[in-house]
């Protein structure tokens, strides 16, 4: 049984997504946030830059000129021996992808929300997964989340994943573009002193600045080296599935807010048909497994909050034995199936065959298209009847 | 089949005379591969370069690890590398030095047969310059199936339309390269003295062993430092200097020791010999000197009294 975390009405306050993130980028007061300001991550960062002219955090805020020099200038900090946090979207997110490539093979533990949005052509500035896919094998540690709420609360745990010695890899915080980074409510955010106290002090590695010590960074792999740096990076990405976890209990314990496990399990245990969602679309679909549950149907939902590393072996423990699954994904990998589908097949096909399910992949909701309740219960009426073939469908785009 | 591995260092033409080797052999009714050993493409680094020959298609695309031949194009790689790593006893290694094989012999204990020639001397005399194509005369000697024509053919194919002099001298490196060598044969392995292992082979770190992200700690000493990269060494005549400072400005290294605005001398730990300081010395107080006679030189240097 999954727990979630309901923000109690008392201690609720009214915020954005994008506030809320804020305020837990308030609450770690990192030393550097390099920032470039691109839709829909921008209130993200003008509520954090108010904060830091207010005197409210001491963070050095550096304004770049593109979203490279964001992530270089992050690198640098980071290398340098600071706690660094930068944030995207989409395009930004994209020209930051060669230095983020660096910034995992170096070890930074950078944390960056990414308000999620299309990629361009033709622009959009809306909704969808395109650019989480996009930065998929850059090294970076992916976290999914379904509100607010959420956001704010695994901002401030990645802090505790990123940092820790066993993984030293960025981490990013997907939270949906408008959908989330936009929309106001409720929010229950944690008293200062509790935040700080849970994130704690970060202590470098190999700082650069220490002159007592010094050491070469960044510097160039012959094919003798370059491989055992990549396996040594692998492991620690792998360690995620560790560590993720225990930072989890950590917080639980620290704040009394209980997040256990890479996914989120709705009504999923006695259940015959599920469906399985990145994101926001995942309190729709909660709302469609309820309807469909009264009216008899023995539907549950699968939220992954963590996408990299992939818990292939939870994931096919958790739909294991299921009748069918509808894997919805809000990105498209042209040509082949969704990168969300893709990675539900693995992990499933090391089961036995009766239990495996039969998969059927949706695409949705690209371009912030908008996602109802009444998709979700197409896709999970649809993969019911054995007959229909497993092909990808797209939902809700003019045939 | 058959392999081959050409040492050398980077701009010293080990890469050219690799494809010159493989088109006489295509000429000579062989299939014939030539691949260098890729890296930072620096002037003066040790480098490698590759043959593989044969009457039947070469589809094998991995490394060369138990070469028939070596070739060294730079005596100083004996000292920087294990050159004779993998060469099977019966083969045989192709040498530029000035020294008799007996003297290869001795310092790298091969039991092989031995081929020496003076490619530098053949390349200062015919204007060549380079030592490489007396080289590949020498090695294309051992070759049976490669005759000297062919050689020559394959030779100004790649030198294209040079201007005719250069063409020339380069031909009458190649044939001198050819004939001008002088060979030791092979020996009973059991008849030479052991040898300590050498310092080329040693053993890389495990992957977990290393400082994670590329890191480069002060304890790491998995690779000599940058010095690996010379076959030459500016040397200071502190007589003739003026502490105009100019080699210190223009080092890419930190190699030049300078205390209190006065030049002292270099830091050969960091110095990759490439020779601006000694470009930009006004005053002829520096000089560039092969590794192996730097010493000598060095000695003749008053000390510095500062």
């Amino acid at each position: 049984m999954t727990l979630v975390v309901t923000p109690r009405l008392e201690a609720a306050q009214l915020l954005t997504g994008a506030q809320a993130v804020a305020h837990a980028m308030r609450q770690i007061e990192p030393d550097v946030v390099p920032v470039y300001p691109i839709t829909p991550q921008t209130p993200i960062i003008e509520e954090f830059a108010q904060m830091v002219a207010d005197g409210r955090c001491d963070t050095e805020i550096i304004n770049v000129e593109s979203e490279h020099s964001a992530m270089s200038a992050a690198v640098g900090a980071s290398v340098a021996g600071a706690r660094v946090m930068t944030a995207t979207a989409s395009q930004g997110l994209a020209l930051m992808i060669e230095v983020l490539y660096i910034a995992a093979s170096m070890r930074c533990p950078i944390v960056m929300p990414l308000g999620n949005r299309a990629l361009s052509g033709p622009i959009n500035i809306h909704c969808d997964h395109s650019d989480a896919m996009l930065a998929r094998d850059s090294g970076a540690v992916q976290i999914f989340t379904e509100n607010g709420q959420e956001a704010y609360d695994y901002t401030l745990m990645a802090v505790r994943l990123a940092e820790d010695q066993r993984v030293l890899l960025p981490v990013i915080v997907n939270l949906d573009g408008f959908t989330l980074t936009h929309s106001a409510e409720a929010v229950e955010l944690l008293p200062d002193e509790v935040a700080r106290a849970f994130v704690g002090h970060y202590r470098p590695l190999y700082p650069l600045l220490d002159t007592a010590r010094p050491t070469t960074q960044g510097p160039f792999d012959m094919p003798d080296f370059y491989y055992e740096h990549k396996r040594q990076q692998d492991e620690a990405m792998r360690g995620v599935l560790e560590v993720f976890p225990e930072v989890q209990r950590a917080y639980a314990e620290a704040t009394g807010r209980n997040y256990r496990g890479y996914y989120e399990a709705y009504r999923l245990d006695d259940a015959d048909f599920a469906v399985v969602v990145l994101g926001s679309t995942a309190g729709t679909a909660k709302v469609v497994v309820d309807t469909l549950r009264d009216e008899g149907q023995r539907v549950g939902l699968l939220k992954l909050w963590l996408f990299r590393p992939f818990p292939h072996a939870a994931v096919a423990e958790a739909l294991r034995g299921k009748q069918a699954v509808a894997v919805m994904d809000r990105a498209l990998s042209f040509g082949s199936w969704g990168p969300l589908f893709t990675e539900i097949a693995a992990a499933l096909y090391g089961l036995p065959e009766a239990k495996r399910p039969r998969l059927h992949n949706f695409t949705y909701g690209l371009g912030g298209r908008d996602v109802t309740p009444d998709q979700i219960a197409e896709a999970l009426t649809r993969i019911q009847d054995p007959r229909t073939p497993a092909v990808m469908r797209y939902l809700g785009v003019r045939a | 089949m058959l392999e081959i591995r050409w040492h050398g260092r980077g701009g010293q033409g080990a890469i050219t005379v690799s494809k010159i080797l493989a088109l006489a052999a295509l000429r000579s009714g062989k299939y014939a591969q030539a691949f260098p050993e890729y890296g930072p493409e620096r002037s003066g680094a040790p480098v490698r370069a590759y043959n593989r020959l044969d009457d039947r298609p070469i589809v094998l695309h991995s490394g060369v690890y138990t070469p028939h031949r070596v070739a060294v194009l730079d005596e100083t790689l004996l000292e920087a590398e294990d050159v004779c790593e993998g060469l099977a006893p019966d083969g045989v290694l192709v040498i530029n030095t000035t020294r008799p094989p007996e003297a290869i012999r001795e310092q790298t204990g091969y039991p092989g047969r031995i081929v020496c020639v003076d490619a530098a001397a053949i390349a200062e005399e015919t204007g060549s310059r380079f030592a490489n194509v007396p080289l590949l005369g020498a090695l294309a000697s051992t070759l049976d199936f490669i005759q000297l024509p062919t050689l020559e053919g394959a030779l100004q194919a790649f030198l294209g339309k040079r201007r005719p002099e250069v063409v020339k001298a380069n031909l009458e490196a190649l044939r001198r390269g050819y004939h001008e060598t002088v060979a030791l044969e092979a020996v009973a392995p059991e008849t030479l003295p052991p040898r300590p292992r050498s310092e080329g082979s040693r053993a890389l770190p495990p992957y977990y062993a290393l400082p994670i992200g590329g890191v480069i700690t002060p304890e790491i000493r998995w690779f000599p430092k940058t010095g690996g990269w010379r076959n030459e060494r500016p040397v200071f005549n502190e007589a003739l200097c003026v502490n105009c400072l100019l080699c210190w400005a223009h080092c890419p290294e930190p190699a030049i020791v300078v205390h209190d605005r006065l030049m002292e001398g270099f830091n050969y730990d960091y110095c990759k010999g490439c020779g601006i300081c000694v470009a930009m010395c006004p005053t002829g107080a520096l000089t560039m000197v092969p590794e192996g006679a730097a010493e000598l030189v060095a000695a003749s240097v008053s000390p510095n009294p500062r």
